[in-house]
C-alpha cells in the first residue's frame, strides 16, 4: 500500500497530472525559454532542482511553520533556493545564465513550485514530497523539451547541441535544412514569440484530442453500465408491483 | 567595511522585510471581509486541484466523463418518465 | 542627435517601446497565466489589469532605490530576488488591506485577483529586469508604466476576442485554451508591426 502511494506520487506528475499540459501551470517560462531544445532542457533541470529542494525543506518544516504564515514562509524558502541556483548557474554555466536571464529569477513566482508546496509538500512525508518533486520536474522538463524541440527544429532547421552546455563539443543535427545544399525548409517564425504560442496551442490541442477520445470511451462504458442497471431495476419492479411504479417515483 | 558587518546587515534587511510581510499578511487575514464578498474567501470545493482556473477545460469538474454520463442519463430518464406520464394522462 | 532629444521624449518613447514593441504578454511572455485565466470577461480583465498596474508601478518605485542605495553599497546584490519578492508580496498585502477596509466595492472587483498578483510574473519580471539591465530610475519607471499599460491593453482586448471565439464552431480539440493560444500568436505577429515605431539604437 505504501509502496503504491510512493509510486503514485512519483508517476502522477509525469503524464497524468503533467504540470504544463494538463494543469496549465508555469506557462511563462515554457514559452519564453523554449527557443532551443538546449535552453529548454537547462530550464527544466534548474526547475527540477528548485522544486526538489523547496519540496523537501517544506515537508521537513511542515510541523514548525505556523498555519497563519505558511505562504510567506514558502515564498522565502523558494526564493532562497532560487538565489542559490542563480549563483551556481552563474558560476558554472554562464551561457545558460545569460540565455535564461530574468526567467531564472521568475522561478520564484512559478505557480508549480508554490502550488506543489501548498498542495502536496505540507501534507505528505519527506520521501513522498521528494518523489512528487522528481515526478513533476521530469514531467515539466519533458513538456518544455517537446516544445523546445519543435520550435528549434522548425525555426532553425536543425538541433544544435553544445551551445549552452559548453562542455559538450558543439554539433548540429540537420532536420529541415542541410548546409551546402538547396534544401532549407526552416521557418523563422517559430523562433519568434508567435511560434511559441503556435506550438503550445497545437500541443494542447493534440492532448485534448487524446483526452476527448478517452473520455468518450469512458462515457460510453458508463452509459452502457447504467442502462443495464436501469433495465434490471425496471424488470424487478415490474414483476413485483407493476401498478405502483408511477406513484413511487412521484413521491420522491 | 568588514565582511561580518555586511552579513549581519544582509540578514537584518531580510528579517526586516520578512517582518513587514508577515505583519501585513496577518493584518490582511484578520481584516473582516466586507459584506457581499464572503464567497471569495472560500473558493468553492472544486474537484480539480491543479489550479484555480474555473475556465480551464481540463478542469475535471466539467470534464469527468462518468459524472457527465450519469447526469445525461438521469436527465433522459426524467424526460422519459414525464413522457410516460403524459401518455397515461 | 541624442543630446538634443529632451528627456521627456526619451521617457515617452521608452513607455511606448515597452508597451507595444516589447509587449509584456505577447513578446516577453510575462503573465501568461493570468492572460489565459481571466478568460472571456472584459470587466474582470480590466480590474485585474488595474490591480497589476498599480502593484507593478509601486514595486518599481520601491525596489529600484532599495537595490541602488542599499543592496549595491553593501555589496549584497545577490539578495535582489529575495528582496523583490518580499517587497511585492508586502505591497500586495497592503493594497489588499486598504481595499478590504475602506472600499468593499473595489474589493468585490479585485478581491479574487489580489493573491494572484504576487505570483504574476509581470511584476517581478519588470522589477528584476530593470535592475538586471542596469536601467536608470527614469527608464525603469518608464518600463514599469509601459509594461503595465501594455498588460491591461492586451488582456482587455484578448478577453473581447475570447467572447467571439466561443461563438464559433472550432474543432473540439481546439476549444478553450488551444485556440486562444493560436489567436495570441496572430496577435503577436500583428504587434510585430509596431517594431518600426521606435528606431533601435
Amino acid at each position: 500500500m505504501t509502496e503504491n502511494k510512493h509510486r503514485e506520487s512519483f508517476v502522477s506528475g509525469i503524464i497524468k497530472q503533467n504540470p504544463l499540459f494538463i494543469s496549465m501551470l508555469g506557462t511563462c517560462p515554457a514559452l519564453a525559454v523554449t527557443t532551443s531544445l538546449e535552453s529548454a532542457f537547462g530550464m527544466g533541470l534548474l526547475f527540477t532542482f528548485v522544486l526538489l529542494c523547496s519540496n523537501v525543506i517544506i515537508s521537513l518544516l511542515k510541523k514548525l511553520i505556523p498555519e497563519v504564515v505558511h505562504t510567506p514562509c514558502y515564498i522565502v524558502v523558494i526564493a532562497a533556493f532560487v538565489t542559490i541556483t542563480k549563483m551556481f548557474t552563474e558560476a558554472f554555466l554562464p551561457e545558460l545564465f545569460a540565455t535564461l536571464g530574468v526567467f531564472l529569477s521568475l522561478l520564484v513566482v512559478n505557480c508549480i513550485v508554490l502550488g506543489r508546496a501548498e498542495a502536496f509538500a505540507n501534507k505528505n512525508s519527506v520521501l513522498d514530497s521528494l518523489l512528487d518533486a522528481l515526478g513533476n520536474g521530469i514531467g515539466y522538463t519533458l513538456a518544455i523539451c517537446i516544445i523546445g524541440f519543435f520550435r528549434e527544429a522548425l525555426g532553425t532547421g536543425g538541433i544544435t547541441i553544445g551551445k549552452i552546455f559548453t562542455f559538450i563539443p558543439q554539433f548540429t543535427i540537420p532536420l529541415l535544412k542541410y548546409p551546402g545544399t538547396q534544401v532549407d525548409m526552416s521557418m523563422s517564425v517559430f523562433t519568434d514569440s508567435a511560434g511559441g504560442f503556435i506550438v503550445m496551442g497545437i500541443a494542447l490541442a493534440v492532448i485534448m484530442a487524446i483526452e476527448n477520445m478517452k473520455n468518450t470511451k469512458k462515457k460510453v462504458d458508463a452509459r452502457i453500465k447504467m442502462q443495464q442497471e436501469a433495465a434490471a431495476k425496471k424488470l424487478a419492479m415490474n414483476t413485483a408491483a407493476p401498478a405502483t411504479t408511477g406513484s413511487k417515483k412521484e413521491d420522491k | 567595511m568588514p565582511d561580518y558587518v555586511r552579513w549581519i546587515l544582509a540578514v537584518g534587511i531580510l528579517l526586516l522585510l520578512l517582518a513587514i510581510f508577515v505583519i501585513t499578511f496577518v493584518l490582511y487575514k484578520k481584516t473582516p471581509v466586507p459584506k457581499g464578498c464572503e464567497e471569495f474567501e472560500k473558493p468553492s470545493e472544486r474537484k480539480c486541484h491543479g489550479c484555480n482556473q474555473t475556465e480551464c477545460h481540463f478542469n475535471l469538474y466539467y470534464n469527468d466523463p462518468v459524472e457527465k454520463a450519469k447526469e445525461e442519463f438521469q436527465q433522459e430518464e426524467k424526460e422519459q418518465l414525464q413522457n410516460d406520464q403524459k401518455g397515461e394522462n | 542627435m541624442n543630446a538634443t532629444v529632451p528627456y521627456i521624449v526619451t521617457f515617452l518613447l521608452a513607455i511606448v517601446s515597452s508597451m507595444l514593441i516589447d509587449n509584456v504578454v505577447l513578446s516577453r511572455f510575462y503573465g501568461i497565466c493570468s492572460f489565459i485565466g481571466v478568460g472571456n470577461k472584459p470587466k474582470a480583465a480590466f480590474s485585474m489589469g488595474l490591480a497589476v498596474t498599480f502593484v507593478t508601478i509601486m514595486a518599481a518605485l520601491v525596489c529600484w532605490p532599495i537595490y541602488t542605495f542599499v543592496l549595491q553599497p553593501l555589496q549584497i546584490p545577490f539578495m535582489d530576488t529575495l528582496t523583490y519578492i518580499l517587497v511585492i508580496a508586502s505591497l500586495v498585502q497592503i493594497v489588499g488591506l486598504f481595499i478590504k477596509k475602506y472600499s468593499p466595492a473595489l474589493y468585490k472587483a479585485f478581491g479574487i485577483y489580489l493573491p494572484l498578483i504576487t505570483t504574476n510574473c509581470a511584476v517581478l519580471g519588470v522589477v528584476q529586469g530593470n535592475t538586471d539591465s542596469g536601467l536608470s530610475f527614469g527608464m525603469s519607471m518608464a518600463n514599469a508604466i509601459g509594461t503595465a499599460i501594455g498588460f491591461v491593453l492586451v488582456i482587455v482586448v484578448f478577453s473581447f476576442i475570447r467572447i467571439r471565439l466561443e461563438e464559433y464552431k472550432t474543432p473540439k480539440a481546439f476549444r478553450g485554451i488551444a485556440i486562444a493560444l493560436i489567436t495570441a500568436a496572430l496577435m503577436s505577429i500583428a504587434f510585430l508591426g509596431f517594431s518600426g515605431m521606435v528606431p533601435s539604437n
